[in-house]
C-alpha cells in the first residue's frame, strides 16, 4: 500500500506539486519543472536527435500541460502523463515535417547534423550513444522509458498506448540488438 | 534463465544522463506557465463519470418518454424497458472501468480494446435474440423495409452522435495516454445509448432492421470516436 502523505508536505512527490501547480503556485510549478524537464528533454533529444527540435518540443510540451492542466485528474501519474503528452507533439510535429514537399530523412525531417552531447566523456559512453541511435524506434523509445526515464514497464506501456507484454518484449529484443551493435561499435579501430 | 539476470551485463553500461534544457527556453517556458497563473481545477474524474451518466441517461428517457406517448404496443415498451435496464448496468459498468479513474489508473488497454470490440458483438447476439422474425436479405434490402432501416439508422446515428459528443466534452482534453481508445469507449457510450432507447421508439423488430439500422450505427459510433477522440480527448 501507498504511505498516506499530507497535502503540502515538506518533500513533495511530483503529483503533489502538479495539484499545488494546478491550485495557482508558481513555486510549485519551478520545483515541477526543475524535477521533470531533465527527463523530458533527454526523452525528446532521443526521439528527435536534435537539440533545438527537443527544446521546441519542449516548450510545446509544457505550453499543452499549461493548458490541460484543469483536467489533470488528482492522484494522477504526472511523469507517464507528460511524457505522453511529449510523444504525442514529437508526432504531430513528424507527420506535419513529413507532410511537407521537402527532402526528408527516415525521420520525416530535414537532415540535420548530428547533436554531439558534451556528456559524452569515454569511449564506451559514445558507443553506447551510437548503439542506441542504431536501434529501431520501437525499441529505442522502449529501452529509453524504461531504462533512462526511470518509468516501470506499466508506466512505459502507458505512455506508447501498448501492452506490458509489448513493452517487455520490445526492452528484451532492444537489448540482444544493442549487445549485438555495441559489440560492432567497439570492435571498430 | 529470467529477463533481469540477462540483462544484468547491461547494469553498468554508462546510460546517458538526462539532459537539461538551456536557461533560455527553461526562462522562456517558466515566463509561459507561470503568466496570470491562478487556481484552476476542473471536475475529477468522477464527477465527469456522473455528467456521462446522466448524459445518456436524459437522452435515454426522452426517447423512450416519446416512444410511450405514441401508438406503441404495450408489450414492445415493456422488453425496450427491459433492455435498456440490462445494457444501462452494462454501460455504467464500461464507463467505470474506463473512465471513470485518472488516465494511468484506468483499466488495462488489454481489457479496454476487448470491450471496444466485444460489446459490440455481444449487442448484435442480443439484437437477433430480441428480434420477432427474420425476412428474406432480398426482400428486406428492396422497397420499404430498406428505406425504413436507413432512416432509422440515420436516427440512431444522430442521436448516438449527440450522447457521444456531450460525453467527449465532460472528457475532453484528459487523456494523453490512450485517447483513440477512451474515445472509442465514448462512442460505444453514446451507440449503446441510441440503440437501446431507439429499440424502445422503433416499431420493427426484424432481425435484419435490427442489425443494420441500431447494429451497424453503433459501431460507426465506435469508430467514429476512436478517431475524434485522438483529437479532442488528448491535451
Amino acid at each position: 500500500m501507498e504511505p498516506v502523505r499530507e497535502p503540502y508536505s515538506l518533500d513533495p512527490t511530483v503529483e503533489e506539486l502538479m495539484e499545488r501547480y494546478v491550485d495557482g503556485s508558481a513555486e510549485a510549478f519551478d520545483e515541477l519543472y526543475r524535477r521533470v524537464a531533465p527527463t523530458l528533454m533527454g526523452y525528446l533529444l532521443r526521439l528527435t536527435r536534435h537539440r533545438e527540435r527537443a527544446e521546441d518540443l519542449l516548450q510545446v510540451t509544457f505550453a499543452k500541460v499549461h493548458r490541460a492542466r484543469e483536467s489533470y485528474f488528482k492522484g494522477a501519474p504526472v511523469l507517464p502523463w507528460m511524457l505522453a503528452i511529449a510523444r504525442r507533439s514529437f508526432l504531430d510535429e513528424r507527420r506535419a515535417a513529413s507532410s511537407r514537399s521537402e527532402d526528408l530523412s527516415q525521420d520525416g525531417v530535414l537532415p540535420e547534423p548530428r547533436h554531439e552531447d558534451p556528456a559524452l566523456s569515454n569511449d564506451v559512453s559514445e558507443a553506447l550513444e551510437k548503439a542506441l541511435d542504431a536501434l529501431p524506434e520501437a525499441y529505442r523509445e522502449a529501452i529509453q522509458l524504461t531504462k533512462v526515464s526511470g518509468l516501470s514497464i506499466a508506466q512505459a506501456a502507458a505512455v506508447l498506448g501498448s501492452s506490458e507484454t509489448a513493452v517487455k518484449l520490445r526492452v528484451h529484443r532492444g537489448y540482444n540488438q544493442l549487445r549485438r551493435e555495441l559489440e560492432r561499435f567497439t570492435r571498430k579501430p | 534463465m529470467s529477463q533481469a539476470s540477462e540483462d544484468d551485463d547491461l547494469q553498468d553500461l554508462p546510460w546517458p544522463k538526462p539532459c537539461a534544457p538551456s536557461s533560455e527556453v527553461s526562462q522562456a517556458i517558466r515566463q509561459q506557465c507561470t503568466k496570470g497563473l491562478c487556481h484552476k481545477r476542473g471536475a475529477s474524474a468522477g464527477q465527469r463519470l456522473m455528467a456521462a451518466l446522466g448524459i445518456s441517461a436524459f437522452t435515454t428517457g426522452l426517447v423512450c418518454w416519446m416512444a410511450t406517448t405514441s401508438a406503441r404496443p404495450e408489450g414492445a415498451v415493456a422488453s425496450g424497458l427491459y433492455g435498456i435496464v440490462g445494457w444501462g448496468i452494462v454501460l455504467t459498468a464500461i464507463l467505470a472501468l474506463s473512465l471513470g479513474r485518472p488516465p494511468g489508473r484506468r483499466g488495462s488497454v488489454a481489457l479496454r480494446v476487448a470491450l471496444a470490440t466485444l460489446v459490440p458483438l455481444a449487442f448484435f447476439a442480443y439484437l437477433a435474440f430480441a428480434a420477432s422474425g427474420r425476412v428474406p436479405f432480398d426482400t428486406f434490402s428492396h422497397g420499404a423495409h430498406a428505406h425504413h432501416a436507413v432512416l432509422c439508422g440515420l436516427v440512431s446515428l444522430v442521436i448516438g452522435a449527440i450522447v457521444a459528443g456531450g460525453v467527449m466534452l465532460c472528457f475532453r482534453r484528459t487523456d494523453p495516454l490512450t485517447p483513440g481508445l477512451s474515445g472509442a469507449i465514448v462512442g460505444l457510450a453514446g451507440g449503446l445509448t441510441s440503440a437501446v432507447a431507439i429499440g424502445v421508439a422503433c416499431p420493427s423488430s426484424e432481425a435484419w432492421h435490427l442489425w443494420a439500422a441500431h447494429g451497424l450505427a453503433l459501431v460507426a459510433l465506435v469508430l467514429l470516436g476512436w478517431g475524434v477522440g485522438r483529437r479532442v480527448l488528448s491535451p
